[in-house]
């Protein structure tokens, strides 16, 4: 072999080694960018890896509390629209929900608080994520096993029943509906939903014999049922829960979303006070003690409302506030019946709290305004007189178009419009 | 880092070695000696280059650096013809033909004056490597730190770069000291990401974040660009768009600030000291105050009063002070042409109106340059601060602007005296500290192991620690007292520790072709990592007084997180020139970025610029002008999306029972990728009527495109919050002029004006399938396909009928016509079935600044300047907080038809005002000390100049030149009013504010002392 042949083999064979050495270095530079481009991120999970069992108690956990959060948020906000509360404080984005400003409404789509002091109220995006998250869970509760998930059973008992409330306390409190981006649904279109999660409930807490759970099912049938209008389903669920049982959402004051919102927005900051229609409410003039309220003779934050605090839920955070109860039971027992019926499911719930029976009421009495008086003062502050009022055409007072201590003029909203970031953004909803 | 001076600090050594040749030889030699001096004020002018121009090359060969003195020494220079040139930053050039003998010592003295258009300067900000500013194709601003502070009274970075830049605007947050103001570079051009330009010190990334700390009124905070001390900056380099800032890459679409901080000068050891005292307050505090109303409730009886003048009649105010501003600076700098330092310390004592908002902030820097060897040369830098800022505006109740703007007199005669929560001394008890121990390095290295190959190497990091803190201790009367249950107690400890690690590689090969064209290739690589860890605890309810930490809470909260960012970008550049005055740029970047989705790979921004000094054309006969360039720069940059907007997350929460729970916390869009921005920018400068005037024009122009937008998520998806989604486009426009002019040059009277104006607008051109979005609260300002940035719409009322008890009996609105059916001026309407129309922009659009100086008698400097800004609105929502809380006299006696409309549909017009303004912005007088009151302090010379700032405010576009001096803006509706409109809140796109404490004004006396 010559020279030239030996130079240009070592030649070629370099030549052969430049792919090699590029593809080195470019996989050297690549790798080196990765590295220098990973980031931590400890305060995060991605959503891959909820596939894992293991983490259904932790998704468990946060689906209960986004539904208590969203439940807390519905009581204090119809405690607003029904006049249950006066906005005592200077925050604009408080103040319309007592004046049922639909512009300003349809603009608070609400969420659970961030901070202790936040004034901000509606029920619609945290209700709308506890269903989701509710249900999620059920879906990947029913791919795992009993082997995987410790509790399996109980857990999607939970999820069913807390996600019957869900979609109860949204199909009750808005005018009109939507689920996962999809086309606007009808009040009992979604009370269906809830009605189908209620009786899936039933079914395994009865199998898996956890009687709070289905208690706390079987009235939230019954709810559901009396506002669909089936009061014979109704009365037969609500006759089903024994005496005393209640079934509470908790809270603490470990965080500001897990707080009592009434508590919060009334007690903790001065930022409701109790409306003239709850104040020194007597039965045969004894003091009602199921309407608990305190003039603390003074003004409000805004220095303009007289305070009146209740004092139901008091203190601190860890007060509990009821989902269901055998008070309400009976009140859906005695809506749903008729005559002495009636007068004796209202007079079992008066025993409750030591208020003097009621009489019979004379022939002719309009025994649905007493049930609706029992409920709004026996379920006072627990989110109930505005979906009543909503239900039943109660009217709204002061009427639209008059206006309150502050000047502010009242709207026409009644049950809650879709907020406006639903409208805008569902793909269903754009023109 | 500082690679301003790259060449010449490499290239003077390099000479100076040359000097160190055989000692015979210099017998054959000559030296040169002389004097540089200002133009104007005649003062010695250190630091400036005196060197010997190579026959046929742009570099030097033989030189020096003028000494404090303004005396210089060029020894060893070759007998025959040699030409000299001397240079500054900031002055015109000149150049001398000298011919020499062997031997001789020649003698040749300068004159320099201050140049706008100098197109030999050195700059370094978005070029690939050290250049001079002739070969650049976009402008790039340059602000000379010590000429603005010898007749500004800045005690800040933002106020040091105020808005002398055509194109700069400030945004002032609050008036209170220790805290910072927003910058935009020409406008805004993000929905919704930030628009904040990124900051350099030294070549090292810096955070510059304006609102760290507690947040106080209007979002506000501590601000981190502030933490460097103005005596220590030798110049800012501006660079204001993609066109020009294409090789920062993805971070770079709304600009780039280079701080370049003060290095060594060649010669003996110089001592400089530098004091400022003075004081600060707010203007016509009881006037801005004004009435407020109250009905009692009992008698139905109006009654009101000025609270701030109520506290003083009953013997209790006034409620805001003068507050004292003092600040001492010392330096020391010297050296050798291969070694130099700079060093300098510095304590600044501030404080506010009121006596418990204080910053007091102590800074230390070294900057070391060696001549490692004839190739390499070493510039360090490390500056430190201790920063310990107490605040005063955290929150409503203690809030003294709160407090006043929001009393009543209904409660005058109680405890809390008619202010909206509590009394002054209650406010006081409450904490609010933002301390921060800060430093920053950088070490950059440049070996040129070849003329015409160079390196350069910067490395640096920047460590921030923060310790924040708010207390409300107990009071006696725990939730009795007027603070309710803050009453009980509270406190928040908040720790921060920020980092940004940068990493930047640039090379570059020059090579010619013939004599004329020379070629200089350049690349690049960069890497940027920040990274910021929070922890913060919250305790309440203590049980005693004397208990004020976070364990004596008894309840008590913790929360940490960690957010880091990481960058990876290279660029290649080629520049040609021709004949020294003709220029041609071409390069690309390429980024990659953390935040970017997974199914993005990297983002590629291209440039292309070209510059030609057609005035040094053979050709060019135009005896008006002294110099013309044109310029012109197409580039693209980017804007990268928030960190982890890329992934779909959950995030922790304390679940059922208080179990740890995982919520849905973001929805992620792994296509996502950053916003890009391709600008077009054309221009020229130029020095005319005999060097009198300098004159800089830039029309720009620039469409973003993959424009980021946060889409809201409809709730019934289940998880929170918006998606970030690559969607929209929006274009934008603007122009800017500078201009000066030395009207006289005598030597016993000298007058200079200069101006900047500019103007800028954006179009959002599309946004996908979403109609709108709101920006911010309100749901006033819009981003709406068609309008601008953040747009104001609102309902417009026309007219209005009420009835004796206020009830709305008609109210008539603007129907809407034009774009989309939503400018104002369309048919009548019933409110009910009116749309929101356009009021006005958000944004200012247009900046404008005019500085007049004159000079008596060489000692003696005059200085004014005005400025503001204009073209948007503003929303004011304490006057609708006000309305609503039943404080004003229309809302009492529900007689105004519009406010009773306005209150019921849209109830932040009646705060919605212009916000246009100009102010008097600084003022001052520096007189020269003469030699013999100099030597008996033992200093070689000295000034001291007395300085106003914020003093009057001239124009507002509310009231026109009518308006009120202390800058208080009446809004028509309802006849309320609100404190000035310059202030506004923190936020990308913010456009109003809620009592917030105005900008105050200040007198400072700074006398400066060279040893």
């Amino acid at each position: 072999m010559t020279s030239y042949s030996n130079d240009r083999a070592r030649l070629m064979m370099r030549l052969r080694r430049v792919p090699i050495v590029l593809l080195s270095l470019s996989l050297a530079t690549t790798t080196a960018c990765n590295s220098l481009l990973t980031v931590d991120n400890p305060g995060r999970v991605p959503a891959d890896a909820l596939s894992d069992p293991s983490l259904a108690p932790v998704l468990q956990a946060a689906a209960l509390q986004q539904l208590q959060c969203g439940f807390a948020q519905f009581a204090a906000t119809a405690g607003m629209l029904s006049g249950e509360y006066l906005s005592s404080n200077a925050f604009v984005n408080n103040h319309p929900w007592e004046w049922r400003g639909v512009v300003e409404i349809k603009a608070a789509d609400g969420s659970c608080p961030g901070a202790r002091g936040t004034t901000s109220m509606g029920f619609y995006t945290p209700l709308q994520q506890a269903r989701f998250q509710l249900d999620d869970l059920a879906l990947r509760l029913e791919a795992f096993t009993d082997a995987q998930v410790p509790n399996r059973q109980k857990m999607l008992t939970e999820m069913a029943a807390y996600a019957g409330y869900a979609y109860t306390l949204l199909a009750e409190g808005m005018c009109e509906m939507a689920l996962d981006n999809g086309p606007k649904m009808t009040r009992a279109e979604v009370l269906a939903i809830a009605e189908k999660r209620f009786t899936t409930a039933i079914g395994l807490a009865t199998a898996i014999n956890d009687a709070s759970l289905r208690n706390m099912a079987t009235v939230g049938r019954a709810r559901v049922r009396l506002d669909l209008g089936n009061l014979l389903g109704a009365a037969a669920d609500a006759a089903l829960v024994p005496a005393g049982f209640v079934r509470n959402a908790e809270f603490s004051e470990t965080t500001p979303s897990r707080e009592n919102r009434v508590y919060n927005l009334t007690v903790r900051n001065d930022f409701l006070s109790v409306g003239p229609a709850y104040r020194n409410l007597t039965v045969n003039g004894v003091p009602d003690p199921r309407v608990k309220v305190t003039d603390m003779k003074r003004l409000g934050p805004d220095n303009n409302t007289p305070m009146w605090q209740q004092t139901k839920f008091t203190g601190s955070g860890a007060v509990s506030l009821p989902i269901a109860s055998y008070a309400e039971a009976q009140l859906i027992l005695a809506e749903a019946s008729t005559g002495q019926a009636s007068i004796d499911a209202i007079n079992r719930v008066r025993a409750l709290t030591g208020v003097a029976a009621m009489a019979t009421p004379p022939a002719g009495t309009d025994i649905i305004a007493l049930v609706l008086e029992e409920r709004r003062r026996q379920l006072f502050s627990e989110g109930h007189r505005f979906v009543d009022m909503v239900r039943k055409d109660i009217p709204f007072t002061p009427a639209a178009g008059t206006s309150n201590r502050k000047g502010q003029t009242f709207g026409t909203v009644t049950c809650v419009p879709l907020p406006d970031v639903e409208t805008r953004n569902n793909p269903n909803f754009k023109p | 880092m500082s690679q301003r001076s790259v060449s010449r600090r490499l290239l003077l050594p390099l000479a100076a070695l040359l000097c160190a040749g055989s000692a015979s030889a210099q017998t054959t030699m000559a030296t040169i000696r002389g004097q540089v001096v200002d133009s104007s004020a005649q003062r010695p002018l250190a630091g400036a280059e005196v060197y010997i121009v190579a026959a046929g090359a742009a570099g030097s060969t033989r030189g020096a650096r003028v000494g404090a003195n303004g005396q210089y020494t060029i020894t060893g220079v070759s007998a025959g013809t040699v030409d000299l040139r001397v240079r500054l930053v900031g002055y015109a050039p000149q150049q001398r033909r000298l011919t020499l003998s062997a031997g001789e010592t020649a003698t040749a003295d300068f004159v320099l004056g201050q140049r706008l258009t100098q197109l030999d300067q050195v700059v370094v900000t978005g070029t690939g490597g050290v250049t001079q500013r002739r070969a650049v194709g976009n402008v790039i601003e340059t602000i000379n730190a010590q000429e603005v502070l010898a007749v500004a009274p800045a005690r800040s970075v933002e106020q040091l770069i105020g808005a002398r830049t055509p194109g700069l605007i400030v945004l002032p947050s609050t008036g209170q000291v220790g805290t910072g103001a927003q910058l935009r570079v020409r406008g805004v051009s993000s929905l919704s990401l930030s628009n904040e330009p990124i900051i350099y010190i030294d070549g090292v990334r810096m955070d510059a974040n304006v609102s760290r700390g507690p947040v106080q009124r209007g979002g506000g905070g501590a601000s981190r660009l502030n933490d460097i001390n103005p005596q220590d900056i030798e110049s800012i380099e501006v660079i204001k768009g993609p066109a020009a800032s294409t090789l920062y890459g993805t971070e770079a679409s709304n600009g780039v600030i280079q701080i370049i901080t003060k290095r060594g000068k060649t010669g003996k050891s110089r001592f400089d000291f530098t004091t400022r005292q003075g004081t600060n307050w707010l203007a016509n505090p009881e006037g801005r105050a004004g009435t407020l109303y109250g009905r009692v409730a009992a008698t139905g009886e109006i009654i009101n009063f000025n609270l701030y003048q109520h506290e003083i009649d009953v013997g209790k105010g006034p409620i805001f002070t003068n507050g004292r501003n003092q600040g001492y600076s010392a330096s020391l700098n010297g050296g050798t042409d291969a070694n130099r330092y700079y060093m300098s310390a510095a304590y600044d004592d501030d404080v506010g109106i009121v006596e418990y908002n204080w910053d007091k902030k102590f800074s230390a820097r070294a900057n070391v340059d060696v001549l490692a060897s004839n190739a390499l040369r070493l510039q360090g830098s490390i500056g430190h601060i201790r920063d310990r800022i107490r605040l005063a505006q955290q929150a409503i109740d203690i809030d003294p602007f709160s407090n006043l703007v929001w009393g009543t007199p209904l409660t005058m005669n109680a405890g809390q005296r008619g202010f909206g929560t509590s009394p002054p001394e209650t406010w006081s008890t409450a904490e609010s500290h933002s301390d921060n121990d800060r430093t920053t390095v950088s070490l950059t290295a440049m070996y040129s192991p070849k003329e015409w190959f160079t390196h350069r190497l910067v490395t640096g990091l920047d460590v921030s620690a923060e310790n924040n803190w708010t207390l409300y201790p107990r009071q006696p009367l725990g939730n009795l007292d007027f603070l309710g249950n803050n009453g009980l107690g509270s406190k928040n400890a908040a720790r921060a520790l920020r980092n940004f690690l940068t990493l930047d590689y640039a090379g570059s090969v020059k090579y010619g072709w013939r004599d004329a064209t020379r070629f200089t290739t350049s690349v690049g690589l960069q890497h940027y990592r920040s990274e910021l860890s929070t922890i913060s605890a919250t305790g309440s309810t203590f049980p005693a007084l004397p208990i004020t930490t976070v364990t004596g809470g008894a309840t008590r909260s913790g929360a940490e997180d960690y957010v880091a960012n990481a960058t990876v970008g290279m660029f290649v550049q080629q520049e040609a020139a021709w004949n020294n005055r003709v220029f041609v740029t071409a390069a690309v970047r390429g980024d990659d970025n953390s935040a970017f989705g997974k199914d993005f790979s990297a983002a590629y921004y291209p440039k292309l610029s070209g510059s030609w000094v057609i005035s040094e054309e053979p050709w060019f006969r135009m005896p008006i002008l002294e110099s013309l360039r044109f310029r012109g720069a197409l580039g693209a940059a980017g804007t990268q999306p928030g960190t982890f907007d890329a992934s779909r997350l959950y995030d922790p929460t304390v679940g059922y029972q208080n179990a740890p729970g995982l919520i849905p916390g973001s929805y992620g869009n792994p296509q996502l990728k950053p916003e890009r921005s391709r600008e077009f920018e054309l221009g020229f400068e130029t020095t005319l009527l005999k060097g009198r005037a300098d004159v800089a024009y830039t029309h720009y122009s620039r469409k973003i495109t993959d424009a980021i937008v946060n889409s809201p998520i409809a709730p019934s998806v289940g998880f929170p919050g918006s998606q970030v989604i690559n969607i929209g486009r929006v274009s934008g426009w603007g122009d800017e002029l500078s201009a000066n002019y030395r009207v006289l040059q005598g030597k016993k009277f000298a007058w200079e004006l200069g101006t900047q104006l500019a103007n800028n607008g954006n179009r959002i051109e599309d946004m996908g399938s979403t109609q709108f979005l709101t920006v911010g609260g309100g749901g006033q300002a819009q981003n709406r396909v068609g309008f601008s940035i953040a747009d104001f719409f609102l309902y417009k009322v026309r007219s209005a009928k009420i009835d004796a008890t206020g009830a709305v009996l008609e109210s008539i609105c603007d129907g809407g016509t034009g774009k989309a059916g939503l400018e104002m001026g369309g048919a009548d309407v019933p409110c009910s079935a009116a749309p929101r129309v356009l009021w006005g922009h958000s944004q200012p659009t247009w900046q404008a600044g005019l500085n007049s100086t004159v000079t008596l008698f060489d000692n003696l400097r005059l200085y004014a300047r005005v400025d503001g800004n204009g073209g948007h609105l503003q929303s004011n929502t304490e006057i609708r907080a006000l309305h609503n809380q039943g404080s004003t006299e229309a809302v009492i006696r529900r007689n105004d038809p519009f406010l009773q409309v306005y209150r019921a549909i849209e109830a932040d017009a009646p705060g919605t005002y212009k916000a246009g303004f100009i102010k008097l912005r600084e003022l001052s007088a520096t007189y020269t000390i003469g030699q013999r009151l100099t030597q008996m302090l033992g200093a070689s010379n000295g000034s001291i100049s007395v300085a106003g700032r914020n003093l009057s405010m001239l124009w507002t576009a509310q009231h026109g030149w009518n308006t009120s001096r202390d800058g208080q803006i009446n809004v028509d509706i309802a006849n309320q009013h609100v404190w000035d409109p310059e202030i506004r809140a923190v936020g990308q796109l913010s456009n109003g504010f809620q009592t917030i404490l105005p900008p105050t004004a200040s007198f400072t006396t700074t006398l400066r002392l060279t040893f």
